[in-house]
C-alpha cells in the first residue's frame, strides 16, 4: 500500500517523504500504516526498489503562527467560491535508506542510485520484511545496524529497539536469544554509556 | 605446516630495547614463548614472543550469555569477521643465528613498520635452539617445544655444557622433577653419552633406573649401562674420611673447651694428614678416643670435659651404621663410565647426609683434581677418575641451604666454581629454591625451571637465574605437570618444553591414597586379613580309642 512520496533528501541516505492526506488515495492513510521504525519500499525505477526505515516525522502547517486578523473570506465562503481547495497542511516522515533490491534480489547496503522526487512510499509486508532480514546463506542479518547508528542521530538507540522489538513478532524463534542479547546492549549502552558508534 | 607462514605485520619498536610489536588476529599461534622471525637484509631476525595484548575486541555485552556465540551477534550485524579479535603481540629479538659462532647475533636494529612477521618453521627452529641433534654424541633429548604440536620441535641439550657448568632443577612438589630428572639420566646413559653419574636419592625414587640394564634402547656393541644401587645399609664413609670439620658438625653444642680437645687430638690421629691427601692413611675411632684418654690424662682437671667429649664421640660415631673404621664407598666403583649410581639415602639422618654428601664430593672433587693434573696416574688407586662426572643432589637444599650452617656447603662452592675445570659437574634439584643457597643457585648455568608457585621461590629464581627472561619467568605459575623452562648454557636460548616421555618407570609416583583406603576393604584383602590376624585355635585334647592316642 501506497503511503506517500519522496518530497525531499537531506543526504544519499536521509529522505522525506510526504504521507498522503485524505481524499489522496482511494483508502485512507491511518496513523498504523506509517510509524517509527515502519520499513518501507520506494519505488524509483522499473527494477529498483530502495528499502527504508521510517525514523522522524513533523508535521507541515504553513499557517503555524499566523495569529493576527484575516482579510479573505469567511472559509464557508471559500467553500463556495474557490473550486480548488489546497490543504497545505501535510505529515513529513524521514525515512533511512538500508537497502535496495533488484531483481528479485536484496541487499542490505547503501544503494548506489539517487531515488527520483515524487518516487512512490509503500508500506513493507512482514513477509516482505522477513525476506529482507536473510542474506544470500539464509541467515539471520542486520547489516544496516551502524547505518542507522550513523545516520539517524539520536533517535538511533529507540529505532533499533523498535525494530528489534518488530522483528521478534516476525521472525523464527532460534533468533529470539540472539535478538533479546542485542536488545540489552543497546539498553545497556543507552542507560550507563554514552552510545559509542 | 606451511613453512612461511606470515603470522603477523609489524607495527612498531617496542617500549624496551630489543623488542617490537607486530599485530596479528592470530590468537592460536602467538603464544607466549614462541619463536618468530622477520626478514631484514637476507638475514632472518628471530624472536621470542614475550607479551600479548588485545586490542580489538567484540563488546562485553556480546559475551553476557554463554549459550550464545558472540561472533553469531557480529554476524548479524553484517560483521562476518573469521578472526575478529586483534592482538599486539610484542617479541623480544634474539637476532639471526650465527652458524659459526652457534649464537645469535643482534641486529640492533627494529624492523620497519609493515614488515611481515613469520613463524620459524620447524626444521630451521629445531636447529636453532640446539646445537647438538637427537642421537648425537654429547645431546640429550629431554622433550619438544611446548609452543609447538608434540615432537614437532625436539629440544635438545648440550651434555658437555651441562656437566661443565652446572644444573639446576627447580620445581615445586609434584611438578615433575624427579621425572625430569629421570628422563635426564636416562640420556646421560644412552649409548651416546656413556656418562659417569651418581645420583643422591635421599627418597629412593630412583631404583627404578635399574630397568635400564635389561632395555636394547640402552645397549649399543659392548656397550651395556650398569646401575650400581647403593642401599643405605651399604652406605658407609670411614672415620678418615671425615674432616674435623665434619666430625664437629656431627656433634653439634660442643662447648670451647671440647673442641679445643677434639681439634688437639683430631691432629694427633691424623697426624696432619689431609683426609683428601692420602687416602691410605686410615685411623680407627679407637684411635681418637685414645688420644682424647691421653690428653685427660695430661691436663687432669679437664678430664670431666675430655669423658663427655669421649661419651659424644662414642654415642654419635661408634655406634653409627654409616661411619666406620675401615669400610668406604671407592670412587672408582661409584664412578665409571655407563654407570650411575644411585646413593639411596633414606633413613639417614640428615645430619648424616650431608657428611656422606660432603665426604663423597670431596673426595672426588680431589681425586679428579688430582687425575686431571697428573699427581695420580696409579691406575689400580681408586682416587684415579680418568674422566668427567656429573653429581645428581635431590633434595639439595638440605646440602646447600640458605642462611644455615651445612657441612656440605663450602665443598659445593668450590665444586661449583672450580669444578668446570677438572670435569667435575653437579645437577641441584630442589623444590624449595628459596632455601638454597643464592651463590650455589647462580653457579649453576643450566637451569630448567617447572611450575613453582612460592612467592620467595620465585623471587629467588628471577633474582638467581640470569639467563632466563623476566617474560618467560613470568609463565611459571602458568606451567603444568612436566612442563619446564630450559635455559642458560645447555641451550641456545631459552625455551619453554613438554618434557618426553619416560622410558624407565617413574619411581617417585605421587602414592594414590583413597585407592589404597579403598582396598583395605576390599572383600579378598579384608579376608586375608582377618585369616592372618585370627588366633589358632587350641588343638583338641587327645583322647584314647582302644588304648591308642588319638
Amino acid at each position: 500500500m501506497n503511503i506517500g512520496k519522496i518530497i525531499k533528501s537531506s543526504s544519499h541516505l536521509n529522505y522525506k517523504c510526504r504521507i498522503y492526506g485524505k481524499n489522496e488515495t482511494r483508502v485512507d492513510i491511518t496513523e498504523k500504516d506509517f510509524h517509527f521504525g515502519q520499513f518501507v519500499i520506494i519505488k524509483a525505477f522499473h527494477d529498483k526498489e530502495f528499502i527504508g526505515i521510517i525514523y522522524n516525522s513533523e508535521l507541515y502547517n504553513p499557517d503555524y503562527g499566523n495569529f493576527g486578523p484575516r482579510l479573505t473570506n469567511p472559509s464557508d465562503l471559500n467553500y463556495v467560491s474557490i473550486p480548488d481547495f489546497i490543504d497545505e497542511t501535510a505529515i513529513i516522515v524521514d525515512i533511512i535508506l538500508v537497502g535496495w533490491s533488484e531483481n528479485n534480489l536484496t541487499r542490505q547496503e547503501t544503494p548506489p542510485w539517487v531515488i527520483p522526487l515524487n518516487a512512490e512510499v509503500a508500506v513493507m509486508s512482514e513477509k516482505e520484511i522477513c525476506k529482507f532480514h536473510q542474506d544470500e546463506s539464509n541467515r539471520f542479518c542486520m547489516k544496516y545496524y551502524n547505518c542507522i547508528l550513523s545516520h539517524t542521530g539520536n533517535f538511533a538507540p529507540q529505532l533499533l529497539l523498535k525494530i528489534i522489538d518488530d522483528l521478534e513478532k516476525i521472525t523464527e524463534c532460534n533468533q529470539h536469544d540472539k535478538l533479546k542479547l542485542l536488545k540489552q546492549h543497546i539498553l545497556w549502552q543507552q542507560t550507563n554509556v554514552k552510545l559509542k558508534v | 605446516m606451511n613453512n612461511y607462514q606470515i603470522i603477523g605485520t609489524v607495527q612498531g619498536p617496542g617500549k624496551k630495547t630489543g623488542e617490537y610489536i607486530f599485530i596479528t588476529s592470530n590468537n592460536d599461534q602467538t603464544k607466549t614463548g614462541e619463536f618468530v622471525y622477520y626478514c631484514f637484509q637476507d638475514k632472518k631476525i628471530i624472536g621470542t614472543i614475550t607479551e600479548k595484548a588485545i586490542i580489538r575486541t567484540l563488546p562485553e555485552s556480546y559475551l553476557s550469555d554463554p549459550g550464545i556465540n558472540p561472533h553469531d551477534i557480529a554476524s548479524i550485524l553484517g560483521c562476518d569477521l573469521a578472526e575478529s579479535e586483534l592482538y599486539e603481540v610484542c617479541v623480544s629479538i634474539n637476532g639471526y643465528f650465527d652458524t659459526n659462532m652457534n649464537c645469535f647475533i643482534n641486529p640492533r636494529i627494529s624492523p620497519a613498520p609493515g614488515n611481515k612477521v613469520y613463524l620459524v618453521p620447524d626444521d630451521d627452529l629445531a636447529s636453532i635452539i640446539n646445537s647438538k641433534k637427537a642421537g648425537q654424541t654429547g645431546s640429550a633429548h629431554v622433550g619438544s617445544l611446548l609452543t609447538r604440536p608434540e615432537n614437532n620441535v625436539p629440544v635438545i641439550i648440550n651434555v658437555k655444557n651441562l656437566v661443565s657448568t652446572h644444573l639446576a632443577i627447580l620445581a615445586s612438589t609434584g611438578s615433575g622433577k624427579s621425572y625430569t630428572a629421570g628422563v635426564l639420566l636416562e640420556e646421560l646413559l644412552k649409548p651416546y653419552n656413556r656418562a659417569a653419574v651418581m645420583v643422591v636419592d635421599p627418597h629412593n625414587e630412583y631404583d627404578t633406573l635399574k630397568d635400564i640394564e635389561s632395555m636394547t634402547e640402552f645397549t649399543e656393541g659392548i656397550y651395556k649401562p650398569f646401575i650400581n644401587i647403593c642401599p643405605p645399609s651399604k652406605v658407609k664413609v670411614r672415620y678418615s674420611s671425615l674432616t674435623e670439620h665434619d666430625i664437629r658438625y656431627l656433634l653439634p653444642n660442643l662447648s670451647d673447651k671440647m673442641n679445643h680437645y677434639l681439634s688437639l687430638a683430631f691432629k694427633r690421629v691424623s697426624k696432619g694428614n689431609d683426609p683428601d691427601e692420602d687416602s691410605s692413611y686410615q685411623w680407627s675411632i679407637e684411635d681418637l678416643l685414645q688420644e682424647l684418654t691421653g690428653l685427660g690424662e695430661d691436663k687432669p682437671e679437664d678430664t670431666g670435659t675430655i669423658e663427655a667429649l669421649r661419651w659424644r664421640i662414642g654415642y654419635r660415631l661408634e655406634n653409627s651404621r654409616i661411619f666406620n673404621d675401615s669400610k668406604h664407598l671407592p670412587l672408582n666403583n661409584i664412578f665409571k663410565p655407563g654407570q650411575c649410581t644411585v646413593l639411596q639415602l633414606s633413613e639417614i639422618d640428615q645430619t648424616e647426609q650431608q657428611v656422606i654428601v660432603s665426604t663423597i664430593l670431596r673426595r672426588i672433587n680431589k681425586a679428579r683434581m688430582d687425575t686431571h693434573k697428573g699427581y695420580i696416574t696409579n691406575q689400580n688407586s681408586e682416587s684415579y677418575i680418568p674422566y668427567p662426572v656429573f653429581v645428581l643432589l635431590e633434595e639439595a637444599h638440605r646440602f646447600a641451604p640458605a642462611n644455615a650452617p651445612s657441612v656440605s656447603l663450602n665443598v659445593l662452592k668450590t665444586i661449583l666454581s672450580e669444578g668446570r675445570k677438572f670435569g667435575l659437574g653437579v645437577g641441584l634439584i630442589t623444590q624449595r629454591p628459596g632455601k638454597l643457597d643464592s651463590d650455589i643457585l647462580s653457579q649453576c648455568m643450566t637451569q630448567m625451571i617447572m611450575k613453582i608457585i612460592n612467592p620467595v621461590d620465585q623471587s629467588t629464581i628471577a633474582s638467581s637465574v640470569e639467563s632466563a627472561g623476566r617474560q618467560l619467568l613470568d609463565e611459571l605459575t602458568s606451567l603444568t605437570r612436566g612442563q619446564v623452562i630450559i635455559a642458560g648454557a645447555a641451550v641456545n636460548t631459552p625455551v619453554l618444553a613438554a618434557i618426553r616421555k619416560r622410558i624407565t618407570l617413574h619411581g617417585g609416583e605421587t602414592i594414590d591414597a583413597p585407592e589404597y583406603w579403598m582396598e583395605y576393604f576390599d572383600e579378598t584383602t579384608a579376608k586375608k586379613r582377618k585369616m592372618d590376624t585370627t588366633a589358632l585355635k587350641k588343638a583338641d585334647t587327645t583322647e584314647k580309642i582302644k588304648g591308642f592316642s588319638i
